[in-house]
């Protein structure tokens, strides 16, 4: 249930005020060009699974700041800054967030002609002086095979004082791309958003696209079991990843084995290793054979089995443990103050899931448990992710009781006006938004997890050794592309 | 303890798989048989615009995403069996015509001369979506363990034989990817891996530089697949540089 309201600019930090102490959490601000006016600002509320969506127009390019007293939406002044030149009265500048370059007249996100002109923008340091202290350069091509980053590391020792994460270098603009494309391209390149989430991306782009409308039963049923074999097989990654990054070889080695079946299962059901083109606005593209469910079956019994010899491993490793508790701990005051989400989330005692709060497809009859922990360091993400895979696996058999023949998509006409698909992608909540204009696609915004979670690592950090660096990142496993878009 | 879990864990996988078996898994492409009537539909489903009807019902591999849109449209369009990697842009055109050989093309010796039994690759992402970036990692899991083949990641671009770059170039990544290849001693082999690298993809509208990467950096050889799966990475280059007979 999507509420709708007009507010003007004096009135929506009040406005904002008053839902924050309702229990409100701000999912997504961003800003549409329109017609006469410049721009106007949409914001998007939730409280478990109702949601506010305000719509504040602008007469001009300036608006009082309000990340001052609310730092969960500083990412957000922050972009619509670079994206749409709308200037926030009383913020510090930050330097780029995506873009490395400025248009002298122009924004990326405009309707009107780009300008081929642009003149390039230095990344800012850290500006932290002192005697001993050192700012250590990081990127953006880094030493493992991961994506584009540049961080700006300033230490004293080798303590870590500030970290700064300057990304953007992955932009293609994908958002402008959805704009312009043809309708039917756009799932291929919401799929692209970032590979190893492409099942939640395009599903959250069918939940946009579709509005209030259901899917037939055997549809939402595989939506489910495609989304929950895809967070299975990222939270191998990233288990592999921690236990890589701390040297104990054999449990990575064999997480590495676990994924790789995992994807070699969705090569066999859905006829790609990261399920793309899967999912279709009205429903799901393919069926599945009884054979396939079977064989889904069998694994999951067996996954079950690894993962408790795999934490067994972990947990009597002293070293492992040294290395993972009280690294990187994020607090929940933080969490709460910069609204973390996913994992993370989970990880520092927050009891927040989609899934559970505002269930979509086959959810909403299926039971599940919600895993948390309270410390917040790389240990709890660690012990949530694995819950997480435990629970997931519940949930396929879950589906795979349920299953019953039946139509697999149904016709979907897109409808003029504003339309929301929240799903929870492994990451954590993906939003995407759309605003209909004459059954175009006006503007289509996307907020990616990472995009929140990349805050709340850089306050993670402070205090924790460089070494502890790729440790910490990999407990986040946060997205670049998902980010940059 | 730990005996019995590790011994619980390995107890069921066939790890390191041979040459043979990774190279008898292919990737299929599109293609329309003989009596093709030329209506054009599939050209308007395609996404990637890799299809067109020029005299012969044709195909651009490198801009095909491998969506099969184009199968469950048309009966005359069934799976052949797509190459793995090719050393010119201009060979991964394809038609009725002419349809993919199954013959591994060999980099010239000029090329490998530097090159023994061991490759040092150094992986570049110029923007990809991550997935490419997933499978590569992949090829140093159990399965595939690309070093008993020579080859290995290393680190830094000094140390590197190889650039294995995946993405389609963004405006963003422009400095950097010049950069790398400029620290990489001469003599070096440049790999396009997946579409994005290969034509741009579907971001060749996009905040991107030209049309895949081969506007940025003189690429040696082109990977195909979106993205390409760690069997076929490993027995591309396997092939291109000979190293099993070396």
């Amino acid at each position: 249930m999507i509420r709708s309201v007009d507010i003007q600019m004096l009135d929506l930090p009040n406005e904002l005020n008053v839902l924050l102490s309702e229990g409100y959490g701000v999912v997504c601000m961003y800003a549409t060009e329109e017609g006469l006016m410049p721009h106007s600002i949409q914001t998007i509320l939730r409280k478990t699974d109702k949601i506010i969506h305000i719509t504040t127009p602008l007469d001009s390019y300036e608006y009082p700041s309000m990340s001052i007293w609310m730092p969960s939406l500083l990412p957000y002044e922050r972009e619509m800054q670079e994206m749409n030149g709308l200037r926030p009265k009383g913020f510090t500048n930050y330097g780029p967030q995506r873009i490395m370059w400025k248009y002298d007249d122009g924004y990326p996100l405009q309707k009107d002609e780009l300008p081929k002109e642009r003149t390039e923008v230095p990344i800012p340091g850290n500006n932290i002086v002192g005697e001993g202290v050192f700012e250590i350069p990081v990127g953006p091509v880094h030493a493992g095979i991961i994506e584009p980053g540049h961080f700006r590391f300033s230490v004293a020792g080798e303590p870590i004082i500030k970290v700064t994460a300057h990304l953007g270098f992955t932009y293609r603009g994908i958002e402008k791309l959805l704009e312009t494309t043809v309708l039917k391209d756009n799932i291929r390149i919401v799929e692209r958003i970032s590979g190893d989430t492409a099942v939640a991306n395009s599903l959250a782009y069918a939940h946009a696209i579709e509005g209030d409308m259901e899917v037939p039963y055997r549809a939402q049923l595989l939506r489910v079991i495609f989304s929950e074999l895809e967070r299975i097989q990222c939270h191998f990654g990233d288990i592999s990843g921690m236990a890589k990054d701390t040297g104990f070889a054999v449990p990575a080695a064999t997480c590495a084995g676990i994924r790789e079946k995992i994807l070699r299962l969705n090569e066999m059901i859905g006829g790609h290793r990261f399920l793309m083109g899967t999912i279709v606005p009205g429903g799901v593209r393919r069926d599945i054979s009884d054979n396939s469910l079977k064989a889904i079956e069998k694994r999951m019994l067996k996954i079950d089995f690894d993962l408790e010899d795999l934490m067994r491993m972990l947990d009597n490793s002293t070293l492992f443990t040294d290395r993972a508790e009280t690294t990187g701990i994020v607090t929940k005051e933080i969490a709460e103050e910069l609204r973390a989400l996913g994992p993370t989330a989970r990880a520092s005692g927050i009891k927040t899931d989609i899934r559970k709060e505002r269930p979509y497809d086959a959810y909403k009859k299926l039971g599940m448990r919600l895993y948390t922990a309270d410390k917040g360091d790389v240990r709890s993400r660690l012990t949530v992710k694995a819950g997480e895979i435990v629970e997931s696996v519940s949930l396929i058999n879950q589906c795979l009781d349920r299953m019953e023949k039946g139509e697999l998509r149904t016709e979907v006409n897109m409808q003029d006006g504003f339309n929301l698909g929240i799903v929870e992608a492994p990451r954590g909540e993906l939003m995407h938004a759309v605003n209909v204009v004459n059954g175009n696609i006006w503007r289509y915004k996307i907020r990616d997890p990472s995009f929140i979670n990349w805050l709340v690592l850089e306050h993670a950090l402070p205090g924790n050794i460089v070494p502890d660096f790729p440790l910490i990142n990999k407990s986040f496993n946060l997205s670049y592309s998902g980010n940059d878009l | 303890m730990y005996k019995k879990s590790i011994n619980n864990l390995i107890s069921d996988t066939k790890p390191c798989e041979s040459y043979d078996i990774m190279s008898e898994r292919v990737l299929k492409m599109p293609m329309a048989d003989e009596t093709c009537d030329k209506c054009g539909k599939c050209v308007a489903v395609c996404s990637g615009h890799a299809i067109f009807i020029d005299v012969n019902w044709s195909i651009d591999l490198g801009k095909c995403i491998f969506c099969r849109d184009c199968y469950d449209l048309c009966k005359h369009i069934t799976p052949i069996t797509a190459p793995n990697y090719v050393l010119k842009r201009n060979d991964l055109i394809f038609s009725v015509s002419k349809h993919p050989e199954p013959i591994s093309p060999k980099l010239s010796n000029e090329k490998t001369k530097t090159l023994k039994r061991s490759v040092s690759i150094r992986e570049l992402d110029t923007g990809s979506c991550n997935a490419c970036e997933i499978e590569i990692n992949a090829m140093d899991n159990k399965y595939y363990d690309m070093e008993r083949f020579g080859l290995k990641i290393v680190p830094s671009p000094r140390h590197a034989d190889v650039i294995l770059v995946t993405g389609p170039m963004t405006k963003n990544m422009l400095i950097a990817s010049k950069k790398t290849y400029a620290a990489t001693p001469d003599d070096k082999l440049i790999i396009a891996c997946g579409t994005c690298a290969i034509s741009g993809g579907l971001f060749i509208k996009g905040d991107v530089v030209g049309e895949g990467i081969s506007d940025t950096l003189p690429v040696d050889m082109y990977i195909v697949g979106c993205p390409p799966s760690p069997n076929r990475i490993v027995v591309s280059m396997i092939d291109a540089m000979g190293l099993r007979h070396k």
